[in-house]
């Protein structure tokens, strides 16, 4: 079967976390390359086609592991695909085992139960480069005697060894996979041996040693000497903290100066392809399903889509430096008061720029508890689309006095972080109990970040970003379109276009819903009008600009002129005639923006990382009843104290 | 009387140890029986080099760091090396 010229040979890359796959897999399959999940799972698979001689085999990169005993969810997958014991995840023909000349010790312990998965394999020595800066000096063909298993040391930067790889590849299927020798297999000694009382782990590291020491021909220094100096600032409890939010900072200037440039163009773009539409297609439904539906929707999420690949990027240039391993270290300690782990930090702190990629990123915490509390308590912080709201509101509030405004601002951001960390800690007493997973991580030496690695790794969180935008998102603002253009209004014909929209609006099926809401949003301190704006908010939280300015009569397109439509906003009178946007209004619906659940792009995206439904669900529920609980404390607080 | 045994018989606590402490892991506790942190490098046998005492505390094992949480760390027990080795040079092969 083989041998048929149709079928395409599965290759899987093995190794240790850190070993150098990435860079591995990089090197054998460019770009051409699938991100995706392992059938049924959150566990991430990266695919991709190469060729090698005459052959085009299917690479896939397998999760990091340390051993095939399942201690993590990758682990349990990877483990399977290498023993072929899941029915989903065919076995692979061939392995390439990734190891890091560095720490050979600690790889073949892996290597020592790959031998058993009966497999054709090939050893790709990684970390040449600094091995030979350590004076560590191995004699590859005795490596290769006594691992009876082909090793070429890999340095892809100086493009050494790739294609001594692919021809050891080759090899393999020119013997024919059945006759391929497979590695030596430890003997049964090994696997449990004299004086290992049980300890399967013993023997195989004496193995191990015994392999490394054979082969070792000298050896300066034990790496990394530069680490040590580094870790002892970097991992110090108090300045290492310091550190890490001086890092954080700097990241988060990043997103919101660089960023925005991008982010301009691809709302001009957005702009100018819905002014295409207008000209071109005839004033109607359809245009405006075109218009406001499809592209006013998707450009209000896609618009995102560069603070996402800049955070994506930054965290990858740290995180392969080694630096990201030590910025959850020092925060487990104070991240482990609330039930959560160190590296639940990272994804938290994305969220302030969007709660999608901070979701996709907290696959970096491996014990399913903690991750599922981090990806339920994570949209409680202020991403970039709310700030339009807050800034809305902020100036409604303070016009006049800058000082008040900003404590304002910083006052909404506390809250979104101090509610996010009281969540954690109140789904840990209630519904998921337990202590965060102990802190266990490698960290690994510190180096000069690979552009490359990290550039692919940015592209692929773009491309599934942009799958949901393409997909989920895109049924999300069809489906929000419908409800706010159906049923048609009759108009009068002699009015303009402005009032034309504002009774239409408050005609459709979302000005239905929110008229019907207005008592139990009343006591909250809003009209049937911010209902409507709060129903808009569910594409995505800056839409009730939009919102609002069409229900207060000034057409969708004076939402653009922010003064017009804050004097708008604050003349704004209630049929009683009292103004709507009173003090205790505004601050109601500040902390009801910091706390509402009110975007289903992020839904989709909980449901998909979750796996079910039902989390996404209770995300909605939970936040929904904080947020009115927590507003209507504010609105009616106020009104007690006499300020209205 | 009480009697005084050699040094390099007494087993104590990975957490007692002051960083720049070598050792050999001489028992694995039932509250560090995890798999993964045995598969890391931290099992029977295996030498280590304490980095950073505390909690979290880092230690070396080959040629990686390994950070872990005190409440991992206190089932295992260690023996204090002796001798005029470095550690590294205990903990790995240098030909």
């Amino acid at each position: 079967m083989d041998n048929h010229p149709d079928h395409i040979s599965k290759l899987v890359l093995a190794g240790n976390p850190n070993a150098g796959k990435t860079t591995i897999f990089n090197a054998l399959t460019g770009l051409r390359m699938q991100v995706g999940n392992f059938a049924g799972t959150t566990v991430s698979r990266k695919s991709g086609e190469c060729q090698m001689g005459d052959r085009r085999l299917e690479l896939i990169d397998l999760p990091g592991m340390y051993s095939l005993e399942a201690t993590s969810l990758e682990e349990k997958v990877a483990g399977e695909v290498l023993m072929g014991t899941n029915p989903k995840f065919p076995k692979p023909e061939v392995v390439i085992a990734v190891m890091d000349a560095t720490n050979l010790e600690r790889n073949l312990y892996l290597f020592s139960q790959i031998t058993e998965c009966d497999l054709p394999c090939v050893i790709a020595l990684t970390m040449i480069d600094r091995a030979h800066q350590e004076g560590l000096d191995i004699d590859i063909p005795t490596l290769e005697r006594s691992l009876g298993c082909r090793v070429i040391p890999v340095h892809v930067e100086k493009k050494q060894g790739v294609e001594e790889l692919k021809e050891a590849v080759g090899e393999i299927f020119t013997w024919g996979l059945a006759e391929y020798p497979r590695p030596h297999k430890p003997s049964e000694d090994v696997k449990c041996g004299v004086g290992c009382s049980g300890c399967p782990f013993h023997g195989r590291f004496t193995w191990s040693e015994q392999i490394v020491s054979q082969a070792i021909k000298t050896r300066h220094a034990a790496p990394g000497r530069l680490t040590d100096s580094l870790d002892e600032v970097l991992t110090h409890p108090v300045i290492g903290l310091g550190v890490f939010l001086g890092i954080m900072m700097l990241v988060f200037w990043g997103i919101f100066s660089v960023a925005t440039v991008p982010m301009d163009l691809i709302e001009l773009g957005f702009e100018h392809l819905g002014d295409f539409v207008e000209a071109h297609v005839p004033t109607g439904d359809l245009q405006s399903l075109l218009r406001h539906g499809i592209i006013g929707g998707v450009g209000g999420v896609v618009v995102f889509l560069p603070q996402i690949c800049l955070l994506f990027f930054m965290l990858a240039l740290l995180d392969d430096s080694g630096y990201l391993a030590r910025a959850a270290f020092v925060m487990d300690r104070v991240m482990r008061r609330v039930g959560l782990p160190g590296t639940a930090f990272v994804p938290m702190l994305s969220g302030h720029a969007c709660a999608i990629p901070a979701i996709m990123a907290s696959r970096v915490i491996s014990n399913p508890r903690d991750r599922l509390v981090t990806i339920l308590v994570l949209p409680l912080t202020s991403c970039s689309a709310r700030i339009p709201v807050y800034v809305l509101m902020v100036t409604l509030l303070f016009p006049s006095q800058p000082l008040y405004a900003a404590l304002a601002l910083v006052g909404a951001y506390s809250l979104g972080i101090f509610s996010a960390l009281f969540a954690a800690w109140a789904l840990k007493k209630t519904i998921l109990p337990g202590e965060s997973e102990s802190l266990l991580l490698e960290m690994p030496l510190y180096k000069v970040p690979n552009l490359r690695n990290s550039l692919f790794h940015t592209y692929e969180k773009a491309v599934i970003f942009l799958k949901q935008a393409g997909t989920v998102i895109l049924l999300i603002s069809i489906a929000l379109w419908v409800l706010s253009t159906y049923p048609k209004a009759d108009l009068p014909a002699d009015i303009s276009p402005a009032v034309a929209e504002q009774l239409q609006l408050e005609n459709s099926f979302s000005g239905r819903i929110g008229k019907a809401m207005e008592p139990v949003i009343r006591p909250l301190g809003y009209d049937w009008q911010i209902g409507i704006g709060i129903l808009s908010s569910f594409a995505a939280r800056e839409a009730i600009i939009s919102g609002l300015s069409i229900v207060y009569g000034i057409g969708e397109s004076g939402a653009e002129d922010s003064q017009l439509l804050i004097d708008n906003l604050r003349n704004a009178t209630r049929d009683d005639g009292t103004p709507v946007f009173t003090v205790a209004t505004c601050l109601s619906l500040l902390v009801f923006y910091v706390l509402a659940m009110q975007c289903l792009p992020t839904q989709a995206v909980t449901k998909a990382e979750t796996g079910s439904w039902k989390w996404a669900g209770f995300q909605l529920l939970y936040m929904s009843v904080l947020a009115y609980v927590a507003a209507l404390v504010v609105y009616q607080g106020l009104r007690l104290a006499g300020i209205s | 009387m009480q009697t005084i045994k050699p040094s390099i018989l007494q087993s104590v606590q990975l957490l007692e140890l002051a960083p720049g402490s070598c050792c050999t892991v001489t028992e694995i506790g039932t509250e560090a029986q995890s798999s993964r942190l045995q598969s890391m490098g931290i099992c029977l046998g295996r030498t280590l080099e304490v980095l950073k005492s505390g909690d979290p505390l880092i230690v070396k094992v080959y040629g990686t760091r390994i950070g872990l949480s005190a409440r991992l760390a206190e089932g295992i027990r260690v023996e204090a090396c002796q001798g005029s080795q470095r550690c590294w040079e205990k903990m790995i092969p240098h030909g």
